[in-house]
């Protein structure tokens, strides 16, 4: 998945992501870029209570709101 | 941003989950799970962000109902769930929602998937929700031709010239 926040300044990619447990299933990973660069500016992932397959579907940037 | 997929949980099989990430920081703002009534598999397969509010579809597991079509409505500042709507078809089949849209004035949430009612294949459901209340305003259900597999997988609404108008199916046009 990706998207780009509205002011054009961020990349935004998620997709499943190998967690470090020794099962070795996924978690969610999402990765933001500086547009104009390419930096990358963060990554945040989710690893469900059971560290099993975690696995994102959709995602979606607010409009208006920047944070 | 909003992120929203399936995430394994120790005691309820899958659940389904939404969070909210600050688009400078990455930081985690809040964080949602839902466990379907069934405790098993359940997975969303769309989001939406309109104003202050964000909107999931996909299913999630019923209790002796298999799959229902499942549509939330979340704060978008807070992840406060404000409401929750299963749709289960008359035979208890899989029904599974796979398609989100918005209606351009921002009052009703439209949801489309699959539905099974007979053993004779599915149907398209298309459902209207009042984005408010999260009650149902009316009902879409297309058999097709023949008693046979009808799928409805995308969804948008259309605001050119002002007049609302509302499509679902596969492939989506790309016309639109």
């Amino acid at each position: 998945m990706i998207a780009v926040t509205p002011d054009g300044a961020t990349v935004i990619v998620s997709g499943q992501s190998p967690g470090t447990a020794e099962n070795g299933y996924s978690d969610w990973g999402t990765v933001a870029y500086d547009a104009k660069t390419g930096e990358q500016k963060w990554v945040n992932r989710h690893d469900g209570p059971a560290h099993g397959f975690d696995i994102p579907s959709a995602m979606a940037i607010p409009v208006t709101v920047s944070r | 941003m909003i992120v929203t997929g399936a995430s394994s949980s120790a005691t309820t099989s899958v659940d389904l989950a939404t969070e909210a990430y600050s688009t400078a920081t990455g930081e985690l703002l809040w964080s949602d799970r839902y466990d379907g009534p069934g405790h098993a598999t359940d997975n969303p397969y769309a989001v939406k962000v309109v104003g202050d509010r964000v909107y999931v579809t996909g299913n999630t597991e019923g209790q002796g109902t298999r799959f229902d079509m499942s549509t939330f409505a979340y704060d978008l500042a807070t992840g406060k769930r404000l409401w929750v709507q299963r749709y289960d078809g008359a035979s208890h089949y899989d029904d599974t929602s796979w398609g989100l849209a918005v209606t351009p004035d921002g009052s009703k949430v439209v949801i489309t998937g699959t539905s099974q009612d007979t053993d004779a294949g599915t149907d398209y459901v298309t459902i209207a929700y009042d984005a408010a209340s999260g009650k149902q305003v009316w009902l879409g259900r297309y058999d097709g031709l023949v008693g046979s597999a009808d799928r409805a997988h995308a969804l948008r609404s259309n605001q050119f010239r002002g007049a609302p108008a509302i499509r679902s199916g596969q492939p989506a046009s790309s016309a639109w």
